[in-house]
């Protein structure tokens, strides 16, 4: 027998499965809609509920029309698709199948199960048991599906369920060679029922008058210490299954425990056990990171191949929600270190997680970073025993890129077939200029080029506000010592230029340190002898944390000081107030003065809106409580 | 034996005296002595020994010498004089306690008022005394007492109504805690009113009738018009009322309600940072406020029990410069924000940048050499990296400027003078004993020249890697500082510096710090030049 042909995979998860249905199917089936549209993707119940719903429509309908039948199957698939791991949802689906097709069909999306959920000891011997009963001429096909599943899940604790199923399969071809390459095999696992096995072995051995290559009670007591150890954690863990919702904080304390067990050096236990404990314990924890990279942390010490582990990042990065990035970031570290050994293949896979990544966080800049050096590093190679001439050559072939790159960009004309362009968007163009930049200053040394991209480029509004820019351009003219431009940014910081504060605050503190030790007292008069309120010393001092700093001269002076926001927000930020008041006080004169002449009366501001304004009144309350004492 | 011999020879005295001399800061240490020293010599008259009245008048004037806030013991020594008969020593005390405040305390202006109410009997030189506390308390939100002393005194003494009149209008304007009690007075006044022609002591015959239509030259039945006359101004007076109640409200609730503490306490007193909070939220409240003589005494209001927080004395200074361009008043509150402040870095910070501002470099030395000293010239020694790296910015400012005009040779200016290098150079073989080094090493490769990088590679890089320092050499922000040194050097050619640092700089690199070193030389190679990151890899992956 081949691959199935058909794959639920082939279905299309559209957007609304219930699309294009019958109208009077719809007005017959409102509980089927209503839990459709109203399905909760973040709770169990709701997606059960939706499960039954489908399970009554299949009984209610017997065989209904082929549409209907799409419409169940992809409800079903747009649910398994985004939680595979629940098995329980696929052995239902499998019935439904059944119900709707056939056998045929139902066999297949067991097939389908264990694709989707390759480490479900359950699901495997739901298939296998329905490929034994119902094909059993299937010899190779049904002992190859057994290998598979020996590799997956045949190190499980409880797997004995699986190994019965081996056995039985191979006691009813009475290939008695097999059965006892799978004993030889099984009495070195640590299982729950490893001791029934021993005796069946034993048994089996006696019966066929055979003997085993090696002194199995040796082994036996080895398992057994293995199994009273590791018995202390699997006895805890109360909840192995995968399911939605908040997970157990005691559980998962369990298994860390015991994966700190089974990865200890000293214990020496077997990879494959060890790589069993971890697929266990990512069914109901895979969503922890944590748990991802201690599994790559392991495997990075335990000496298996690199793709594999290539292989757990990618299982990693599909299930862990987007908000993780410690172990996506982690990945491509690990792919960067591995460049050395094969440049095509880390190369290659580098891109595509970039390309992958940038899908996922389009504002992270720092990925653009990392491609920009794996780019030069690559495709730009170049070493210090070539010719000068050659690596000069690599710098500036580099340079013309970048900036054919930029101005595609920026005129919309991106070349689909360089992949670079394809990754720019207007978050990270600002770090591809930089690069361009950093390279025509300090590699090419050509200042006048530097200084006429850096007025090109921070013109444009998508460059405006980088940091990295701006820190490329501060240095710059650090580096030059030109007081006069410096003086000029660290001015329009904060005004023309916005950056984070931590970031400004940074700048301003490195200014006036750089300020003063590479200036002097004549040039510093003679710069603030005709700037007033501008000095490259005090002025950002008190420009900290205070980026809109202007030094203003008398405020009052300005009669409309009291339609400043300022004055309406004053004492309760972010409120504001028409505060009464009145508009030609006296308080500020001296009653010597006050004697002098006849005083004006009074006139009101916003008197008005005095009953609009609620102050809680303490004032009183404390009076009138004093008052009753 | 007489009392003063009896108290010098007290055990206890010469215990209190003994703390006082070894712990000047301690407040507590103070008060015993004084009360000793009080308690033996009580009841104090004229007659009383002279010697003891010498010490009591050391003791307070040496205590107020050290704690200069402690508003209540300038009232307790000046009243002590006035009981003794020296009039014009109370005088000078009150005066010269209220300098402390720069006129603004409140307490002791009212003290000192009610002194003199009782001993100065010119009317004049008396209300001219009201009028500068007028000037300097008179807004203060518990200045309810002080007006009333001042209208009590003109009630007294003066025959004519209108400056009664006139202060008590004034006084209703302002948002006081106990502002209702002057609108009773105020209502009470008016209902007093039985003649048209008084309103003008009020305000003017023009004002009345523009505004009010009240006119005083009313020929018809002057009763009830009189009437309507009063009723129109109580009506004012309701709005007035109104505006101020608001104020009082919202100064009250928001922040008079949450301020405990209205005097000095002693530096070993913490204040909650609730109150301080409320305190800098008040302040900058009343900057906004723009009155600025209300402005300057809620400062020193809470300079009271903050003065030994740098921030209020910063804000201050900030507010000086800011809002009023007055950099000298800013320094002068700096300078006096220093002696009182435990905090002094951030406050030494700002001072010496006003001082440049101000063009006073005389100062700027003399303040450097003040801080040199009082490290007793070690100041590189200091545990407060700021301070050192401070005192180090503007020294070597004024070295700059110093030296460009003395000296030719450029290389004696600034950071790489002999003096001030030996100073960076012993904090920085302090190693991990002090903090700041790897900003300090930041800095030093902040200069672009050939000399001086070649200076620093020299007496700083290639000298602590000879030295073997450990603290050092597995710093990874040693050796990309090393690395950024060669790369920015603008004097050479890119693959001069490219050569230099994989090939001098890297090999130099002891294998065993491979892991906490390559991090940022990684950072700086994808920075800088990538195409070496294989290379980087390969001198670690060896030990790895």
């Amino acid at each position: 027998m081949s691959e199935p042909k058909f794959t639920i995979e082939e279905i299309d998860p559209r957007a609304d499965a219930l699309l294009g249905l019958d109208s009077l199917f719809l007005q017959d089936n409102t509980a089927l809609v209503q839990a459709y549209h109203g399905m909760e993707w973040s709770d169990i119940s709701s997606l059960t509920q939706m499960v039954d719903t489908i399970e009554q429509t299949v009984v209610k309908y017997g065989d209904p029309n082929d549409s209907i039948k799409v419409a169940l199957e992809t409800i079903l698939w747009q649910i398994l698709r985004k939680y595979p791991l629940l098995f329980g949802f696929w052995k239902r689906f499998a019935t439904i199948e059944y119900q709707l097709f056939g056998l045929k069909k139902s066999i297949d999306i067991l097939a389908t199960s264990v694709k989707w959920f390759p480490t479900s000891l359950e699901l495997w011997c739901d298939y296998l048991n329905v490929l034994c009963v119902n094909n059993p001429n299937e010899r190779d096909f049904i002992r190859n599906n057994f290998q598979i599943a020996k590799s997956l899940i045949g190190e499980q604790f409880l797997s004995h369920t699986f190994w019965d199923k081996f056995i039985e399969f191979e006691v009813g071809q009475e290939n008695w060679e097999n059965i006892q390459r799978i004993y030889e095999y099984i009495i070195e696992i640590p299982l729950h029922q490893y001791a029934r096995f021993f005796t069946s072995y034993k048994k089996f051995l006696n019966e066929r008058n055979l003997k085993s290559t090696r002194d199995i009670d040796t082994v036996l007591r080895r398992t057994q210490t293995i199994v009273n150890e590791i018995w202390q954690f699997e006895s805890k863990i109360k909840q192995p299954f995968f399911n939605l919702g908040q997970v157990l904080n005691d559980d998962l304390e369990y298994w860390l425990q015991y994966l700190n067990f089974a990865t200890d050096p000293s214990k020496s236990l077997d990879k494959k056990f060890v790589m069993s404990v971890f697929d266990r314990c990512l069914i109901p924890y895979l969503y922890h990171e944590k748990v991802w990279i201690m599994y790559i942390n392991w495997l990075n010490k335990a000496d298996v191949s690199d793709e594999m582990i290539v292989d757990i990042y990618k299982r990693a990065d599909t299930f862990l929600p987007l908000d993780f990035k410690t172990l996506r970031y982690d990945f491509l570290r690990f792919l960067k270190r591995k460049y050395r050994l094969n440049n095509v293949l880390f190369n290659k896979l580098f891109n595509e997680t970039i390309s992958h990544f940038l899908k996922l966080w389009p504002n992270d800049i720092s990925l653009m970073t990392e491609y920009l050096c794996m780019w030069k590093r690559h495709y730009f190679k170049n070493s210090l025993e070539q010719p000068s001439k050659e690596i000069l050559e690599k710098q500036t072939s580099f340079t013309k890129m970048l900036e054919m790159s930029i101005t595609n960009y920026i005129n919309n004309q991106i070349d689909p077939e360089v992949h670079l362009q394809t990754l720019i968007n207007d978050k990270n163009l600002s770090i591809v200029v930089v690069d361009l930049i950093k390279t025509t200053w300090l590699v090419l040394k050509n200042n006048m080029q530097t200084r006429k991209y850096f007025n090109l480029y921070q013109k444009h509004s998508i460059i405006k506000n980088s940091v990295p820019f701006w820190l490329t351009y501060y240095k710059f003219e650090k580096s030059n010592v030109n007081f006069t431009k410096l003086n000029k940014f660290i001015k329009e910081l904060g005004v023309e230029i916005c950056l984070p504060t931590t970031i400004m605050n940074d700048i301003l503190t490195d200014y006036k340190t750089f300020y003063l030790t590479h200036s002097n007292i004549v040039t510093y008069e003679a710069f603030t002898i005709d700037s007033n309120t501008f000095d490259p010393i005090l002025y950002p001092e008190l420009k900290i944390s205070n980026p809109q700093y202007e030094p203003t001269v008398d405020i009052k002076a300005n009669a409309e000081w009291h339609k400043r926001t300022e004055w309406k927000e004053a004492g309760h930020i972010g409120i504001m107030t028409e505060r009464p008041q009145i508009s030609n006080s006296i308080i500020e004169c001296n009653s010597r003065n006050l004697i002098q002449k006849p005083i004006i009366l009074p006139s009101f501001r916003n008197l008005e809106k005095i009953n609009q304004i609620k102050i809680n009144d303490l004032y009183t309350e404390e009076f009138l409580e004093e008052r009753k004492l | 034996m007489d009392k003063y011999t009896a108290l010098i020879n007290d055990k206890k005295f010469s215990a209190f005296t003994l703390n006082v001399s070894r712990y000047p800061k301690s407040l507590a240490y103070w008060e015993k002595l004084l009360n000793c020293i009080i308690n033996a010599s009580t009841p104090i008259y004229k007659s009383t020994e002279p010697q003891l009245l010498e010490l009591i008048r050391y003791t307070y004037s040496s205590m107020l010498n050290e704690f200069p806030y402690l508003e209540n013991y300038y009232i307790d020594f000046a009243l002590l004089e006035y009981k003794l008969g020296n009039v014009s020593t109370s005088h000078k005390i009150f005066q010269h306690g209220l300098k402390a405040f720069n006129q603004r305390s409140l307490l002791l202006w009212i003290s000192y008022l009610k002194f003199c109410n009782n001993v100065v009997s010119n009317q004049k030189q008396l209300f001219k005394k009201y009028e500068t506390a007028e000037e300097f308390i008179g807004l203060h939100f518990f200045s309810g007492e002080f007006w009333d002393l001042y209208l009590e005194q003109i009630q007294l003494r003066c025959k004519a109504f209108k400056r009664y009149w006139s202060v008590l209008r004034k006084v209703l304007e302002i948002p006081l805690h106990s502002f209702s009690k002057f609108y009773a007075l105020w209502l009470q006044h008016l209902d007093g009113i039985m003649d048209l022609k008084q309103l003008t002591q009020l305000t003017s015959e023009d004002e009345l009738l523009k505004k009010l239509k009240i006119d005083i030259r009313y020929s018809g039945r002057k009763g009830p018009y009189l009437q309507e006359a009063k009723k129109k101004l109580k009506k004012m007076t309701k709005e007035m009322y109104m505006v101020v109640q608001y104020q009082v409200l919202e100064i009250y609730s928001i922040f008079e309600s949450k301020i405990y503490i209205n005097y000095y306490t002693s530096p070993e007193t913490l204040v909650s940072s609730d109150e301080l909070e409320t305190w800098i939220k008040y302040l900058d409240y009343t900057i906004k406020l723009q009155t600025d003589s209300l402005t300057h005494l809620n400062f020193q209001r809470a300079l009271l029990p903050l003065a030994h927080y740098d921030i209020i004395w910063i804000k201050y200074s900030q507010w000086l410069i800011n809002a009023k361009n007055d950099l000298l008043g800013a320094k002068n509150v700096l300078l006096t924000g220093l002696k009182f402040s435990l905090k002094k870095t951030k406050i030494m910070k700002l001072l010496y940048s006003i001082i440049c501002k101000l063009n006073d470099y005389e100062l700027l030395r003399s303040l450097l050499e003040k801080i040199e000293s009082s490290y007793s010239g070690n100041i590189e020694n200091v545990d407060d990296f700021e301070i050192f790296w401070d005192y180090l910015q503007f020294r070597v400012f004024y070295q700059n400027s110093v030296s460009s005009s003395r000296y030719s040779d450029s290389q004696s200016g600034g950071i790489l003078n002999k003096e001030l290098f030996d100073k960076v150079w012993k904090r920085l073989s302090c190693k991990e004993e002090k903090s700041g080094q790897e900003i300090l090493l930041n800095n030093l490769i902040q200069f672009y020249s050939k000399d001086t990088v070649e200076f620093v590679e020299k007496n700083v890089f290639q000298k602590i890697i000879a030295s073997g320092w450990d603290y050092y050499l597995q710093n990874s922000t040693f050796w990309s500082c090393y690395c950024r040194l060669i790369y920015f050097d603008a004097s050479r050619s890119y693959l001069e510096k490219r050569q230099y640092i994989v090939k001098t700089i890297w090999p130099q690199i002891d294998k065993k710090f491979a892991q906490s070193v390559s991090p940022s030389l990684a950072e700086f190679c994808q920075s800088y030049f990538p195409e070496e990151l294989d290379t980087l890899d390969a001198l670690f992956a060896e030990e790895a």
